[in-house]
């Protein structure tokens, strides 16, 4: 009988356990997707929790100047994206985690800060800058969201950037000398 | 070496299991449902945060900071518009470090942070090292829509380390 109670044990523990690791991976695993996805085209505003999100232009270079100097250079490509946020509802709009997909390819932002926020009522404009390799920039496309671990509901924008395997080549040819991001702006929203 | 008898390897990590599944269960639903609750106090009363007692003295809108040193007046971001609150603080309880914190509240409960200013004021700015017993005047500066600007509510005593109600002041005549 003691004997019997003891396996039973050891049988609800591992179970307890399978079902807390597989809970843990979940959390913890980056590829699992566990949030909506929201997908947009560049020059229209997608409609986000707190805002909205609108791409505005891109461009390609291969020297990155920045505060008047020549900060880096690449063998590849520099892509910088101008994005603006607005906080069109009561809180602020917090899209503080992006990176670029293409394929298997995953890009993730050149600087420390690659997101954009909003206080309620503003938009603000940034340029987010990439450095990507001219090889796997097919179906290149931004992907922008909050970078909390634990969250109730998450959503992510997807927004395709128009680069295709028709024109990825072109792209590439396009990304010689130097391109200067430009300082974050602020505004109302009008 | 002696070894730990397995039922009660078995009971620490099912206790440890538990409380991770509680965890985690209670950080979700938070995120879910949980909605500051706020709590109107009189105009000119004042709200406690972090051991202190703080008093709204005034809220005044302004399209420009003026700079202390006579340098050029800030101004906001286009659209926007200055709120600068003159605030009143008094520490009192030495247990508890007052941080700042306070947010000005609008419509639906829109909450600004204080901005960052780079014009030179004459008012200090929130004193971090405020000693217990000392009663201090200081500033809070705003920005916010101008279309908002007429539909302010108080500020709000934001603290996140309690789940204590946050008390919303304003100036005796608002």
């Amino acid at each position: 009988m003691r004997m019997a109670q003891s396996r039973w044990v050891g049988v609800l523990t591992a179970v307890a356990l399978l079902a807390v690791s597989s809970l843990g991976l979940r959390l913890s695993d980056p590829e699992e997707q566990k949030f909506e996805v929201i997908n947009g085209v560049v020059g229209k505003p997608v409609k986000i929790n707190n805002g909205e999100l609108t791409v505005t232009q891109l461009r390609v270079g291969t020297i990155l100047k920045q505060f008047g100097q020549i900060q880096d250079s690449t063998d590849g490509m520099f892509m910088v994206i101008r994005v603006t946020g607005a906080a069109t509802g009561p809180k602020p709009l917090e899209l503080n985690a992006s990176r670029l997909l293409s394929g298997d390819f995953h890009y993730e932002g050149y600087q420390s800060s690659s997101g954009v926020n909003a206080q309620p009522g503003f938009e603000t404009t940034v340029d987010v800058v990439f450095e990507v390799a001219p090889a796997h920039i097919d179906d290149l496309t931004l992907e922008m969201g909050s970078n909390e671990i634990l969250r109730g509901y998450q959503q992510r924008v997807r927004i395709q950037l128009g680069i295709t395997p028709a024109n990825a080549e072109q792209w590439s040819a396009t990304a010689k000398g130097l391109i200067e991001p430009m300082t974050a702006t602020n505004r109302a929203i009008p | 070496m002696r070894m730990l008898p397995l039922r009660r390897i078995q009971f620490v990590v099912a206790a440890f299991a538990a409380v991770l599944i509680y965890e985690i269960w209670w950080v979700t639903y938070a995120g879910i449902h949980y909605t500051p609750p706020y709590t109107l106090r009189p105009p000119g009363a004042s709200g406690e945060m972090q051991g202190t007692t703080v008093r709204v003295l005034s809220l005044m809108r302004s399209d420009q900071l003026a700079d202390a040193d006579g340098g050029e007046p800030g101004l906001p971001d286009p659209g926007g518009v200055w709120v600068v609150a003159e605030l009143e603080a008094s520490r009192h309880d030495p247990a508890k470090e007052f941080y700042c914190g306070d947010q000005l509240v609008g419509p639906d409960w829109r909450l600004w942070s204080t901005a960052a200013v780079r014009t030179k004021r004459a008012t200090q700015s929130c004193p971090l090292d405020l000693a217990v017993g000392q009663t201090v005047r200081f500033e809070s500066i705003f920005m916010v829509p101008a279309r908002y600007a007429d539909q302010l509510g108080g500020i709000a005593l934001s603290d996140s380390t309690t789940a204590a109600r946050i008390p919303v002041i304003t100036p005796p005549r608002f």
